[in-house]
């Protein structure tokens, strides 16, 4: 199955029942399949005249108690920000495809990794995924979906035009094996329902358009009935709560592989199509007698940092491969500390590192 | 009410001033109705609209300061109100209230 | 004794935040009685607006709202009515939030004739940010960033949406609210996309700094003295048009709706 395909099959496992988009290589595919599948499950397609009514569009169709879903990639990511805003300050659950790649070509690229995150307001949190091939692109959209409705929360795939548009055979579970994550909705009458009142996770319950609650949404700060609010401290204590109800469960979140990593003197940390490489090089090192590890990381925010530092308990040297200037070196580098070297390794030629190019890292730093 | 009567009083076939008054209600002469009208001068922004919108002059320009600091407008002459209800079209603030006093027919 | 739209106020959270004889207020009265008079279940409807003093109307409704991004609210619109097409929704926007950043947005769901009622403040500037140019500024006028007079034309959205598929579209002003209630309740009922442009006074900002008049009565004065009728103005020669606000109901016809069209192709696949 194309990886794009398994997106959209993903999305509909999940429950996804709109769909808005923009023509954008290598997104196109999702549309296209949307376009198809959308009318069979009863869902609904729309294509937008732009990627910034595609993403507003979402908006009001979650709002209006859909599971929803756009998909672009990096420059239709970038007009997308102020959506993705609105949708973190007036916590919309909605999950977006941003299949990277370079700007204004075609050429894979991780060139994401920090937009992702911070391209929005950037001071809040956000959920970003990175599969590595056509099955995680499976699984993970299934995540992302589970995770906007737990959190409400927009939620980032971020894959890459290597994994997009390859094919490779993958198992779709049966319906009845999947874990769907839904929104809490409301328990308490109108009247008494504080609908951005934080339960226990910080995440409010939410009601949907149609039912008896009429909440206004805005991303001016408000306070928990809804209302705009001018009082500095209610501000501080909005936010507060909308970045704490990611960042207290960043361990729960954090999805990873790790190979060889208990013993592990030089570790790999990579994630996305870089993984698939570092697989291969690790494995051959160990068999060199190298005593390389490797942490695939599937998700890179909010920072898995309790996984990172475990896996880098033994290591001297931690390696971090990436098809872009170096950036998540730097988290890299913050998490771990001051008790391995880290280095980066940056690629940025529209390739990713080959096992040989990254065992020749792996002989170099030993 | 009163030419409403009279005009089935004329489009009835003539059957005998005995029967006209067993069959009629008997024609009322209406009282015109009065009207409350109130400004609330909690959220009189005094705009004036009222005073220049209503066709009879109920309203006035009041030296009163209502709650949010304007000279607010005020009902002077409520009993000239015919319940046309202009004030209540044109008021931006939803600070205007005109009721029905007594509702003889 | 109280107003007898204030039971639809949010919250019933008066006063509210527009200025001394705002048109905005006039607009949320007007729209509250078109709701009143045709007894619509406020909880099936949402209202939706942008950024901009029009658009903080929904705040004050008493139904679901959505207070969005500047210039947004189309695309917002087309995703709600296509999740679920039974809601009613009435879109507050501006002139410049409808018709600059919202300009794709305002044609393309013209377009698809998408079932909703759009109520456009046409106030001459953008009033809440101080009073910047807007596409609707008439010629010649000040505005903070033009301040030797305007020298671009100015838009005709009534024009521009009827070229674009729109199927309602009438432009009243705040000096005829019986007549600008009557077409927001035609606009409400109507299947598919209904525009209603009000121009509307701005005493605070437009008023006083374009036209150089502050008071709201003078200011509605001279909204009531420059609208001629679509009728009368077939009559005039253009030169006399230049300033005029021609007012009245420009288009209605019935067309198939966005959701029309959904239903078809679902049909299909359905018997597919």
């Amino acid at each position: 199955m194309l990886g794009n395909h398994a997106i959209v099959e993903g999305a509909i496992a999940a429950g996804c029942k709109f769909f808005a988009g923009y023509p954008i290589t290598p997104a196109n595919e999702i549309s296209e399949g949307m376009a198809q599948r959308m009318p069979e499950v009863g869902g609904r397609f729309i294509q937008m005249e732009d990627e910034l009514g595609s993403i507003f569009a979402v908006c009001g169709a979650s709002l209006a108690g859909k599971k929803a879903m756009t998909a672009t990639a990096s420059a239709g990511y970038n007009y997308m920000q102020e959506g993705i805003e609105y949708a973190v300050a007036a916590e919309i659950p909605i999950v977006i495809v941003d299949v990277m790649r370079q700007r204004g070509e075609n050429f894979p690229t991780q060139s994401d990794v920090m937009q992702a995150r911070y391209g929005a307001a950037g001071d809040h949190e956000m959920i970003v995924l990175t599969p590595s091939s056509v099955q995680e692109l499976f699984d993970l959209t299934v995540q992302a979906f589970n995770f906007a409705e737990q959190f409400r929360n927009p939620v980032i795939v971020l894959s890459e035009a290597t994994i997009s548009l390859m094919r490779e055979g993958i198992r779709i579970p049966r319906q009845e094996e999947l874990k769907i994550v839904n929104r809490k909705k409301p328990i308490d009458p109108p009247g008494e329902f504080m609908p951005f009142r934080g339960e226990e996770d910080l995440v409010p319950r939410m009601s949907e358009f149609g039912d008896e609650y009429k909440v206004l949404y805005t991303h001016n700060p408000h306070d928990e009935w809804g209302r705009i609010a001018w009082t500095p401290k209610l501000y501080e204590d909005l936010y507060n709560r909308i970045t704490q109800k990611i960042a207290n469960k960043a361990d729960e979140i954090a999805l990873y592989e790790s190979l060889f990593t208990d013993d592990a003197e030089i570790l790999l940390i990579a994630y996305g199509s870089e993984a698939r490489g570092c697989l291969d090089a690790v494995t051959a090192a160990r068999a060199l007698g190298i005593k390389a590890g490797l942490l695939k990381l599937k998700n890179i925010w909010p920072i898995p940092a309790k996984a990172m530092v475990e896996a880098a308990h033994h290591s001297k040297k931690v390696l971090v491969p990436e098809m872009n200037t170096g950036r998540y070196y730097h988290v890299v580098k913050e998490v771990i500390g001051a008790g391995s070297e880290i280095i980066s390794l940056p690629k940025n030629q529209g390739r990713i590192h080959s096992p040989d190019e990254i065992l020749q890292e792996i002989k170099r730093a030993n | 009410m009163c030419s409403e009567t009279f005009h089935n009083m004329i489009s009835m076939p003539s059957i005998g001033a005995a029967t006209l008054k067993s069959t009629r209600k008997q024609p009322t002469i209406a009282l015109r109705a009065h009207y409350k009208v109130n400004v609330n001068e909690k959220l009189c922004k005094g705009c004036y609209l009222c005073i220049r919108f209503c066709p009879v002059g109920v309203f006035v320009r009041s030296s009163t300061i209502g709650d949010l600091g304007y000279n607010i407008a005020e009902v002077q002459f409520p009993e000239k109100c015919t319940g046309c209800k202009a004030c209540l079209l044109y008021c931006p603030d939803f600070a205007v209230a005109v009721e029905k006093e007594n509702d003889k027919d | 004794m109280e107003h007898p739209n204030l039971k639809y106020i949010r919250g019933k959270k008066l006063p509210h935040m527009f200025c001394q004889g705002c048109g905005c207020g006039e607009i949320l009265n007007c729209l509250l009685f078109a709701i009143d008079e045709l007894k619509l279940d406020m909880s099936k409807m949402v209202a939706i607006g942008g950024v901009g003093c029009s658009s903080r109307i929904p705040a004050y409704l008493d139904m679901y709202a959505i207070h969005g991004i500047h210039g947004r609210n189309l695309a917002y619109a087309t995703g709600v009515k296509l999740a679920k097409p039974e809601l009613k929704v009435v879109v507050l926007t501006g002139d410049g939030d409808c018709g600059a950043i919202g300009g794709n947005h305002l044609i393309h769901a013209a377009r698809r004739n998408l079932d909703v009622t759009v109520i456009m403040d046409n106030n001459g500037s953008y009033a809440m940010t101080g009073g910047q140019l807007a596409p609707t500024t008439p010629t010649g006028l000040y505005t903070t960033t033009t301040p030797r007079g305007n020298i671009e034309r100015p838009f005709d959205i009534c024009k521009l949406v009827e070229a674009a598929g729109g199927t309602y579209i009438a432009r009243w002003t705040t000096a005829h609210p019986a007549a600008l209630i009557r077409a927001i309740k035609q606009g409400l009922t109507h299947k598919g996309f209904a525009f209603i442009e009000v121009v509307s006074q701005c005493p605070t900002i437009y008023g006083r700094y374009a036209l150089g008049i502050s008071d709201p009565v003078e200011n509605i004065e001279y909204l009531r003295k420059n609208s001629v009728t679509k009728e009368q103005a077939e009559k005039l020669p253009s030169e006399e048009l230049v300033g005029k606000i021609v007012i009245g109901k420009f288009v209605e016809k019935q067309l198939p709706t966005l959701e029309d069209a959904y239903l078809g192709m679902e049909r299909q696949v359905k018997r597919a």
